[in-house]
Protein backbone atom coordinates (compact mmCIF):
# COMPACT_ATOMS: atom_id res chain seq x y z
CA UNK A 1 0.00 0.00 0.00
CA UNK A 2 1.31 3.14 -0.61
CA UNK A 3 2.00 6.17 2.30
CA UNK A 4 1.04 9.32 1.63
CA UNK A 5 2.73 12.18 3.33
CA UNK A 6 1.01 15.45 2.99
CA UNK A 7 2.42 18.90 3.87
CA UNK A 8 0.40 22.20 3.30
CA UNK A 9 2.78 25.83 4.15
CA UNK A 10 2.03 29.38 3.42
CA UNK A 11 3.42 29.93 -0.48
CA UNK A 12 6.12 32.10 1.01
CA UNK A 13 9.89 31.81 1.13
CA UNK A 14 10.23 31.73 4.46
CA UNK A 15 8.31 28.15 5.13
CA UNK A 16 10.37 25.82 3.24
CA UNK A 17 11.93 24.71 5.60
CA UNK A 18 9.48 22.96 7.46
CA UNK A 19 8.96 20.98 4.16
CA UNK A 20 12.82 20.18 3.86
CA UNK A 21 12.78 19.24 7.69
CA UNK A 22 9.20 16.79 6.97
CA UNK A 23 10.87 15.78 3.73
CA UNK A 24 14.14 14.64 5.75
CA UNK A 25 11.89 12.59 8.08
CA UNK A 26 10.04 10.69 5.35
CA UNK A 27 13.64 10.29 3.76
CA UNK A 28 15.04 8.75 6.85
CA UNK A 29 11.54 6.48 7.07
CA UNK A 30 12.40 5.24 3.54
CA UNK A 31 15.92 4.32 4.23
CA UNK A 32 16.99 7.17 1.34
CA UNK A 33 20.87 7.40 0.79
CA UNK A 34 21.44 11.02 2.24
CA UNK A 35 22.47 12.72 -0.69
CA UNK A 36 18.79 11.04 -2.46
CA UNK A 37 17.31 13.18 0.19
CA UNK A 38 19.63 16.13 -0.25
CA UNK A 39 18.66 15.89 -4.19
CA UNK A 40 14.57 15.80 -3.15
CA UNK A 41 14.32 18.69 -0.81
CA UNK A 42 16.59 20.59 -3.45
CA UNK A 43 13.99 19.50 -6.45
CA UNK A 44 11.14 20.15 -4.33
CA UNK A 45 12.39 23.45 -2.99
CA UNK A 46 12.68 24.68 -6.21
CA UNK A 47 9.00 24.07 -7.20
CA UNK A 48 7.83 25.30 -4.34
CA UNK A 49 9.28 28.63 -5.83
CA UNK A 50 6.66 28.76 -8.65
CA UNK A 51 3.75 28.17 -6.10
CA UNK A 52 1.32 31.22 -6.69
CA UNK A 53 -0.56 30.87 -2.91
CA UNK A 54 -1.76 31.52 -0.97
CA UNK A 55 -1.07 28.20 0.77
CA UNK A 56 0.70 25.56 -1.59
CA UNK A 57 1.00 21.72 -0.43
CA UNK A 58 3.51 18.97 -1.25
CA UNK A 59 2.49 15.24 -1.27
CA UNK A 60 5.01 12.48 -0.72
CA UNK A 61 3.90 8.86 -2.11
CA UNK A 62 6.50 6.59 -1.10
CA UNK A 63 5.84 3.39 -3.99
CA UNK A 64 8.31 0.08 -3.85
CA UNK A 65 10.80 1.50 -6.39
CA UNK A 66 9.56 5.29 -6.05
CA UNK A 67 9.25 8.25 -4.23
CA UNK A 68 6.47 10.95 -6.28
CA UNK A 69 6.58 14.65 -4.73
CA UNK A 70 3.34 16.42 -6.07
CA UNK A 71 3.27 20.28 -5.62
CA UNK A 72 0.72 22.55 -6.06
CA UNK A 73 -1.01 24.69 -6.97
CA UNK A 74 1.67 26.33 -9.36
CA UNK A 75 2.11 29.28 -11.53
CA UNK A 76 2.49 28.45 -15.45
CA UNK A 77 5.77 29.25 -14.73
CA UNK A 78 6.39 26.23 -13.68
CA UNK A 79 5.99 24.69 -17.15
CA UNK A 80 8.75 26.67 -18.46
CA UNK A 81 11.79 24.50 -20.16
CA UNK A 82 14.18 26.16 -18.76
CA UNK A 83 12.88 25.77 -15.03
CA UNK A 84 12.28 21.88 -16.26
CA UNK A 85 15.78 21.36 -16.98
CA UNK A 86 17.10 22.51 -13.89
CA UNK A 87 14.71 19.98 -11.95
CA UNK A 88 15.10 17.07 -14.86
CA UNK A 89 18.81 17.20 -13.58
CA UNK A 90 17.82 16.33 -10.38
CA UNK A 91 14.97 14.21 -10.29
CA UNK A 92 14.11 11.21 -12.24
CA UNK A 93 10.87 12.03 -13.94
CA UNK A 94 9.37 15.48 -14.22
CA UNK A 95 5.81 15.82 -15.13
CA UNK A 96 3.54 19.08 -15.09
CA UNK A 97 0.05 18.64 -15.10
CA UNK A 98 -3.14 20.44 -14.72
CA UNK A 99 -5.39 20.53 -11.24
CA UNK A 100 -9.00 19.98 -10.75
CA UNK A 101 -8.90 23.52 -10.44
CA UNK A 102 -7.58 24.66 -13.54
CA UNK A 103 -4.41 25.42 -11.67
CA UNK A 104 -0.72 23.39 -12.63
CA UNK A 105 0.76 20.91 -10.56
CA UNK A 106 4.28 19.45 -10.87
CA UNK A 107 5.11 15.31 -10.01
CA UNK A 108 9.14 14.77 -9.34
CA UNK A 109 9.46 11.03 -9.48
CA UNK A 110 13.03 9.85 -7.45
CA UNK A 111 13.61 6.38 -7.68
CA UNK A 112 14.69 4.46 -4.74
CA UNK A 113 17.72 1.94 -4.49
CA UNK A 114 20.64 2.28 -2.64
CA UNK A 115 20.30 1.24 0.94
CA UNK A 116 17.63 -1.37 0.23
CA UNK B 1 6.55 34.46 11.41
CA UNK B 2 2.51 34.08 11.62
CA UNK B 3 1.02 31.71 9.31
CA UNK B 4 -0.40 27.88 9.32
CA UNK B 5 1.27 24.69 8.51
CA UNK B 6 -0.90 20.98 7.90
CA UNK B 7 0.53 17.94 8.28
CA UNK B 8 -1.18 15.09 7.26
CA UNK B 9 0.34 11.49 7.96
CA UNK B 10 -1.21 7.67 7.68
CA UNK B 11 -1.95 6.52 11.28
CA UNK B 12 1.00 4.80 12.07
CA UNK B 13 3.94 4.94 14.41
CA UNK B 14 6.93 5.65 12.20
CA UNK B 15 5.44 9.12 11.02
CA UNK B 16 5.27 10.61 14.39
CA UNK B 17 8.90 11.69 13.95
CA UNK B 18 7.75 13.98 10.93
CA UNK B 19 5.22 15.81 13.62
CA UNK B 20 8.12 16.78 15.95
CA UNK B 21 10.06 17.59 12.93
CA UNK B 22 7.63 20.03 11.79
CA UNK B 23 7.36 21.34 15.68
CA UNK B 24 10.85 21.98 15.65
CA UNK B 25 10.98 23.76 12.56
CA UNK B 26 7.55 25.94 13.14
CA UNK B 27 8.81 26.13 16.54
CA UNK B 28 12.47 27.55 15.87
CA UNK B 29 10.73 30.03 13.10
CA UNK B 30 8.01 31.37 15.71
CA UNK B 31 10.90 32.34 17.80
CA UNK B 32 10.14 29.70 20.71
CA UNK B 33 12.95 28.89 22.99
CA UNK B 34 13.98 25.18 22.78
CA UNK B 35 12.41 24.09 26.13
CA UNK B 36 8.46 25.54 24.68
CA UNK B 37 9.70 23.12 21.65
CA UNK B 38 10.53 20.42 23.46
CA UNK B 39 7.39 20.34 25.34
CA UNK B 40 5.18 20.69 22.51
CA UNK B 41 7.18 18.04 20.42
CA UNK B 42 6.35 15.75 23.85
CA UNK B 43 2.64 17.12 23.55
CA UNK B 44 2.21 16.18 20.06
CA UNK B 45 4.10 12.63 20.62
CA UNK B 46 1.33 12.42 23.24
CA UNK B 47 -1.31 13.27 21.08
CA UNK B 48 -0.52 12.07 18.14
CA UNK B 49 -0.02 8.54 19.59
CA UNK B 50 -2.78 8.15 20.84
CA UNK B 51 -3.85 8.62 17.25
CA UNK B 52 -2.20 5.56 16.21
CA UNK B 53 -3.07 3.26 19.00
CA UNK B 54 -6.72 4.45 18.96
CA UNK B 55 -8.53 6.29 16.59
CA UNK B 56 -8.72 3.14 13.75
CA UNK B 57 -9.19 -0.10 14.03
CA UNK B 58 -6.35 -2.06 13.05
CA UNK B 59 -6.64 -2.93 9.75
CA UNK B 60 -8.21 0.24 8.45
CA UNK B 61 -5.54 2.30 6.88
CA UNK B 62 -6.31 5.69 9.18
CA UNK B 63 -5.20 9.04 8.68
CA UNK B 64 -3.77 12.07 11.40
CA UNK B 65 -3.54 15.32 10.38
CA UNK B 66 -1.40 17.99 12.71
CA UNK B 67 -2.09 21.62 12.48
CA UNK B 68 0.05 23.76 13.43
CA UNK B 69 -0.70 27.67 13.94
CA UNK B 70 2.31 30.19 14.51
CA UNK B 71 1.30 33.46 15.62
CA UNK B 72 2.92 36.27 17.79
CA UNK B 73 4.58 34.91 21.13
CA UNK B 74 2.16 31.88 20.44
CA UNK B 75 1.92 28.18 18.89
CA UNK B 76 -1.12 26.43 18.46
CA UNK B 77 -1.04 22.58 17.33
CA UNK B 78 -4.19 20.76 16.84
CA UNK B 79 -3.86 16.79 16.51
CA UNK B 80 -7.18 15.41 14.73
CA UNK B 81 -8.26 11.62 13.04
CA UNK B 82 -10.81 10.57 11.57
CA UNK B 83 -11.85 7.63 13.66
CA UNK B 84 -14.23 6.56 16.74
CA UNK B 85 -14.37 9.65 19.07
CA UNK B 86 -13.42 9.27 22.63
CA UNK B 87 -15.11 6.95 24.17
CA UNK B 88 -16.31 7.41 28.24
CA UNK B 89 -13.28 7.07 30.46
CA UNK B 90 -10.14 7.36 28.25
CA UNK B 91 -10.17 10.75 30.69
CA UNK B 92 -7.49 9.12 33.56
CA UNK B 93 -9.39 6.17 35.38
CA UNK B 94 -9.37 4.41 38.54
CA UNK B 95 -6.11 2.59 38.33
CA UNK B 96 -2.84 2.74 39.20
CA UNK B 97 -1.26 3.94 36.09
CA UNK B 98 -3.65 6.01 34.09
CA UNK B 99 -5.60 4.09 30.38
CA UNK B 100 -2.35 5.84 27.85
CA UNK B 101 -4.76 8.08 26.37
CA UNK B 102 -6.07 9.54 29.54
CA UNK B 103 -2.20 9.60 30.55
CA UNK B 104 -1.20 10.98 26.84
CA UNK B 105 -4.43 14.25 28.09
CA UNK B 106 -3.13 14.30 31.32
CA UNK B 107 0.84 15.02 30.36
CA UNK B 108 -0.59 17.49 27.51
CA UNK B 109 -2.51 19.25 30.19
CA UNK B 110 0.16 19.51 32.10
CA UNK B 111 2.43 21.00 29.50
CA UNK B 112 0.37 23.43 27.49
CA UNK B 113 -1.29 26.73 28.49
CA UNK B 114 -4.48 25.95 26.80
CA UNK B 115 -6.01 22.69 26.05
CA UNK B 116 -9.28 21.59 24.45
CA UNK B 117 -10.09 17.82 23.54
CA UNK B 118 -13.46 17.48 21.65
CA UNK B 119 -14.84 15.89 17.86
CA UNK B 120 -13.22 16.46 14.70
CA UNK B 121 -13.90 19.37 12.27
CA UNK B 122 -16.83 17.40 10.74
CA UNK B 123 -18.13 16.15 14.16
CA UNK B 124 -16.44 12.38 13.56
CA UNK B 125 -13.30 11.21 15.34
CA UNK B 126 -11.32 13.73 17.60
CA UNK B 127 -9.62 16.99 18.20
CA UNK B 128 -6.82 17.66 20.18
CA UNK B 129 -5.93 21.21 19.99
CA UNK B 130 -3.35 22.68 22.75
CA UNK B 131 -1.41 25.79 22.63
CA UNK B 132 1.87 27.45 24.15
CA UNK B 133 2.46 31.13 24.45
CA UNK B 134 6.44 31.97 24.92
CA UNK C 1 -11.25 8.02 43.67
CA UNK C 2 -7.97 6.39 45.00
CA UNK C 3 -8.90 2.88 46.26
CA UNK C 4 -9.19 1.68 49.66
CA UNK C 5 -5.60 0.33 50.15
CA UNK C 6 -4.44 3.61 48.33
CA UNK C 7 -6.88 5.25 50.51
CA UNK C 8 -5.57 3.72 54.13
CA UNK C 9 -2.09 4.17 52.71
CA UNK C 10 -2.81 8.19 52.32
CA UNK C 11 -4.36 8.79 55.35
CA UNK C 12 -1.88 6.97 57.31
CA UNK C 13 0.77 9.10 55.99
CA UNK C 14 -1.02 12.63 55.23
CA UNK C 15 -2.92 12.39 58.81
CA UNK C 16 -0.79 10.58 60.73
CA UNK C 17 2.69 10.58 59.47
CA UNK C 18 3.69 7.02 58.48
CA UNK C 19 6.54 7.47 56.27
CA UNK C 20 6.44 4.09 55.51
CA UNK C 21 2.90 4.18 54.25
CA UNK C 22 4.26 6.95 51.84
CA UNK C 23 6.99 4.52 50.64
CA UNK C 24 4.49 1.78 49.86
CA UNK C 25 2.74 4.54 47.78
CA UNK C 26 5.77 5.81 46.32
CA UNK C 27 6.72 1.97 45.12
CA UNK C 28 3.34 1.32 43.95
CA UNK C 29 3.36 4.27 41.35
CA UNK C 30 7.18 3.67 39.86
CA UNK C 31 5.63 2.67 37.19
CA UNK C 32 3.98 5.63 36.40
CA UNK C 33 7.21 8.06 36.93
CA UNK C 34 9.35 5.53 34.47
CA UNK C 35 6.59 5.80 31.91
CA UNK C 36 7.08 9.63 32.01
CA UNK C 37 10.86 9.10 32.25
CA UNK C 38 10.47 7.00 29.38
CA UNK C 39 9.14 9.84 27.37
CA UNK C 40 11.52 11.88 27.68
CA UNK C 41 14.41 9.14 27.20
CA UNK C 42 17.31 9.89 24.58
CA UNK C 43 17.54 13.24 24.55
CA UNK C 44 21.06 13.01 25.98
CA UNK C 45 20.01 12.85 29.57
CA UNK C 46 20.15 8.77 31.45
CA UNK C 47 16.65 7.34 31.63
CA UNK C 48 17.68 6.58 35.38
CA UNK C 49 18.37 10.12 36.57
CA UNK C 50 14.74 10.89 35.08
CA UNK C 51 12.70 8.04 36.72
CA UNK C 52 15.29 9.08 39.74
CA UNK C 53 14.33 12.87 39.15
CA UNK C 54 10.64 12.15 38.70
CA UNK C 55 10.12 9.98 41.47
CA UNK C 56 11.29 13.51 43.59
CA UNK C 57 8.17 14.54 41.76
CA UNK C 58 5.99 11.74 42.91
CA UNK C 59 6.81 12.46 46.34
CA UNK C 60 6.12 15.76 46.22
CA UNK C 61 2.47 15.49 44.65
CA UNK C 62 1.48 12.93 47.67
CA UNK C 63 2.85 15.18 50.15
CA UNK C 64 0.29 17.66 48.72
CA UNK C 65 -2.37 15.50 48.10
CA UNK C 66 -5.64 16.45 49.35
CA UNK C 67 -7.84 13.33 49.99
CA UNK C 68 -10.77 15.31 49.96
CA UNK C 69 -11.19 16.67 46.79
CA UNK C 70 -11.67 12.79 44.69
CA UNK C 71 -9.32 13.29 42.85
CA UNK C 72 -7.03 10.07 41.59
CA UNK C 73 -3.60 10.32 42.96
CA UNK C 74 -1.88 9.07 39.39
CA UNK C 75 -3.90 11.37 37.70
CA UNK C 76 -2.85 14.45 40.28
CA UNK C 77 0.67 13.31 40.53
CA UNK C 78 1.48 13.40 36.68
CA UNK C 79 1.97 17.47 36.10
CA UNK C 80 4.19 17.59 39.11
CA UNK C 81 5.87 14.23 38.18
CA UNK C 82 6.63 15.70 34.36
CA UNK C 83 7.58 19.37 35.91
CA UNK C 84 10.38 17.87 37.91
CA UNK C 85 11.38 16.07 34.73
CA UNK C 86 10.97 19.08 32.81
CA UNK C 87 13.20 21.51 35.45
CA UNK C 88 15.92 18.50 35.53
CA UNK C 89 16.49 19.44 31.27
CA UNK C 90 16.73 23.26 32.01
CA UNK C 91 19.46 22.76 34.72
CA UNK C 92 21.60 20.42 32.57
CA UNK C 93 20.58 20.56 28.97
CA UNK C 94 18.89 23.83 27.68
CA UNK C 95 21.73 25.69 29.63
CA UNK C 96 24.04 24.60 26.36
CA UNK C 97 23.38 26.98 23.82
CA UNK C 98 21.38 25.14 20.94
CA UNK C 99 23.53 26.21 18.08
CA UNK C 100 26.52 25.35 19.72
CA UNK C 101 25.71 21.94 19.99
CA UNK C 102 23.91 21.58 16.90
CA UNK C 103 27.06 23.13 15.12
CA UNK C 104 28.87 20.25 16.59
CA UNK C 105 26.74 17.68 16.46
CA UNK C 106 26.75 18.34 12.65
CA UNK C 107 30.35 18.37 12.28
CA UNK C 108 30.66 15.11 13.73
CA UNK C 109 28.05 13.88 11.10
CA UNK C 110 29.51 15.64 8.03
CA UNK C 111 33.06 13.68 9.33
CA UNK C 112 30.71 10.43 9.75
CA UNK C 113 29.10 11.11 5.99
CA UNK C 114 32.47 10.99 4.30
CA UNK C 115 33.94 8.05 6.62
CA UNK C 116 30.66 6.21 6.04
CA UNK C 117 30.54 6.80 2.11
CA UNK C 118 34.03 5.20 1.67
CA UNK C 119 33.22 2.01 3.47
CA UNK C 120 29.62 1.61 2.15
CA UNK C 121 30.21 2.85 -1.68
CA UNK C 122 26.98 4.80 -1.20
CA UNK C 123 25.85 8.23 1.17
CA UNK C 124 25.07 6.30 4.53
CA UNK C 125 20.96 6.66 5.25
CA UNK C 126 20.41 8.76 8.39
CA UNK C 127 19.68 5.67 10.18
CA UNK C 128 23.22 4.49 9.24
CA UNK C 129 24.17 8.06 10.15
CA UNK C 130 22.53 8.70 13.56
CA UNK C 131 24.03 4.96 14.62
CA UNK C 132 27.21 5.72 14.04
CA UNK C 133 27.52 8.87 16.11
CA UNK C 134 25.54 7.32 18.70
CA UNK C 135 22.29 9.70 18.70
CA UNK C 136 18.49 9.41 17.73
CA UNK C 137 17.77 9.87 13.94
CA UNK C 138 15.80 12.95 14.80
CA UNK C 139 18.29 14.45 15.93
CA UNK C 140 20.52 13.42 13.31
CA UNK C 141 17.93 15.23 10.63
CA UNK C 142 18.02 18.45 12.73
CA UNK C 143 21.96 18.50 12.83
CA UNK C 144 21.92 17.63 9.06
CA UNK C 145 19.83 20.48 8.25
CA UNK C 146 21.14 22.56 10.54
CA UNK C 147 24.41 22.76 8.37
CA UNK C 148 22.63 23.19 5.13
CA UNK C 149 23.99 27.08 4.85
CA UNK C 150 22.42 28.24 1.81
CA UNK C 151 18.96 28.02 3.12
CA UNK C 152 17.23 30.36 5.58
CA UNK C 153 17.80 28.24 9.14
CA UNK C 154 18.44 28.81 13.06
CA UNK C 155 22.14 28.76 12.44
CA UNK C 156 23.67 30.82 9.43
CA UNK C 157 27.36 30.02 9.18
CA UNK C 158 29.26 27.50 7.42
CA UNK C 159 31.00 25.02 8.97
CA UNK C 160 33.96 23.82 6.47
CA UNK C 161 35.96 27.11 6.76
CA UNK C 162 39.35 25.35 6.49
CA UNK C 163 38.11 23.21 3.47
CA UNK C 164 39.74 23.84 0.01
CA UNK C 165 39.16 26.94 -1.73
CA UNK C 166 40.23 25.51 -5.15
CA UNK C 167 38.37 22.67 -6.59
CA UNK C 168 40.78 20.09 -8.73
CA UNK C 169 40.05 20.12 -12.00
CA UNK C 170 39.21 17.18 -14.35
CA UNK C 171 40.13 17.46 -18.16
CA UNK C 172 36.87 15.27 -18.61
CA UNK C 173 34.97 17.57 -17.46
CA UNK C 174 36.02 20.46 -18.90
CA UNK C 175 35.12 18.50 -22.38
CA UNK C 176 32.16 18.15 -21.12
CA UNK C 177 31.31 22.04 -20.39
CA UNK C 178 32.93 22.77 -23.98
CA UNK C 179 30.31 20.44 -25.29
CA UNK C 180 27.70 22.42 -24.20
CA UNK C 181 26.14 24.97 -26.80
CA UNK C 182 27.72 28.19 -26.34
CA UNK C 183 23.98 29.70 -26.61
CA UNK C 184 22.01 26.86 -24.62
CA UNK C 185 20.38 27.96 -21.72
CA UNK C 186 22.47 25.39 -19.28
CA UNK C 187 25.39 27.02 -20.70
CA UNK C 188 24.30 30.15 -19.54
CA UNK C 189 23.43 29.32 -16.11
CA UNK C 190 27.01 27.22 -15.60
CA UNK C 191 28.47 30.50 -16.86
CA UNK C 192 27.18 32.40 -13.95
CA UNK C 193 28.57 29.86 -11.54
CA UNK C 194 32.60 30.59 -10.29
CA UNK C 195 34.65 27.62 -11.59
CA UNK C 196 34.43 25.53 -8.36
CA UNK C 197 30.91 25.88 -8.70
CA UNK C 198 30.98 24.89 -11.99
CA UNK C 199 33.08 21.74 -11.49
CA UNK C 200 30.67 20.11 -9.04
CA UNK C 201 27.87 21.12 -11.63
CA UNK C 202 29.42 19.22 -14.49
CA UNK C 203 30.50 16.16 -12.50
CA UNK C 204 26.94 15.60 -10.98
CA UNK C 205 24.75 16.97 -13.65
CA UNK C 206 26.73 15.69 -17.23
CA UNK C 207 28.24 12.93 -15.87
CA UNK C 208 26.09 11.99 -13.70
CA UNK C 209 27.82 11.53 -10.79
CA UNK C 210 26.42 11.16 -7.05
CA UNK C 211 27.57 13.62 -4.29
CA UNK C 212 29.19 10.65 -2.40
CA UNK C 213 31.27 10.07 -5.52
CA UNK C 214 31.73 13.39 -6.36
CA UNK C 215 33.14 14.36 -2.96
CA UNK C 216 35.38 11.36 -2.96
CA UNK C 217 36.99 11.93 -6.73
CA UNK C 218 37.46 15.71 -5.71
CA UNK C 219 38.40 14.79 -1.91
CA UNK C 220 36.01 17.16 -0.58
CA UNK C 221 33.27 16.33 2.15
CA UNK C 222 29.97 15.85 1.32
CA UNK C 223 28.41 18.55 2.81
CA UNK C 224 30.77 20.91 0.54
CA UNK C 225 29.63 19.46 -2.31
CA UNK C 226 26.05 19.43 -0.68
CA UNK C 227 26.11 23.38 -0.10
CA UNK C 228 28.15 24.00 -3.81
CA UNK C 229 25.49 22.29 -5.67
CA UNK C 230 22.39 24.43 -3.79
CA UNK C 231 24.23 27.72 -4.02
CA UNK C 232 24.49 26.78 -7.73
CA UNK C 233 21.38 25.58 -8.45
CA UNK C 234 19.99 29.14 -6.87
CA UNK C 235 22.74 31.12 -8.77
CA UNK C 236 21.72 29.11 -11.79
CA UNK C 237 18.02 29.65 -11.25
CA UNK C 238 18.59 33.89 -10.83
CA UNK C 239 21.09 33.44 -14.07
CA UNK C 240 18.09 31.84 -16.23
CA UNK C 241 15.16 34.10 -14.85
CA UNK C 242 17.14 37.13 -15.91
CA UNK C 243 17.30 35.48 -19.25
CA UNK C 244 14.19 34.98 -19.41
CA UNK C 245 13.37 38.28 -18.31
CA UNK C 246 15.77 39.73 -21.14
CA UNK C 247 14.67 37.39 -24.11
Amino acid sequence: MTDVVSISVPAAPGWTGVVELVLAGLGARLDLPYDRIDELQLATTAVLEDAVGPDVRVDASARADSVDIRVGPLGAAAADPARRRVLDALADRVAVEPGEEGDTWAVLTFARGGAR
Amino acid sequence: MNGRVVLEVPAKPEYLLLARLAVTSVGRSAGASEETIADLKLAVTEAVANAVKHAYPPDIPGRVTVELTASAGRLEIAVSDQGRGLADGDEPTASEVPAESGMGLSIIRAIADEIDVGAGPDGRGTRVRFACGF
Amino acid sequence: MPSDAQRALLVAYLENGDVRARDRLVEELMPLVRSLANRYAGRGEPTEDLVQVGAIGLVKAIDRFELEKGVELSTYAVPTIVGEIRRHFRDRTWGVHVPRRLKELSMRLSRMRDELSAELGRSPTVAELAEAVGVDEEEAIDALEASKAYAPRSLDQPYDDDEPARVPGLADEERGYAALERGSVVRQGLDALEERERRIVVLRFLRGMSQSEIAAEVGISQMHVSRLLRKSLETMRGRLEETEVTA
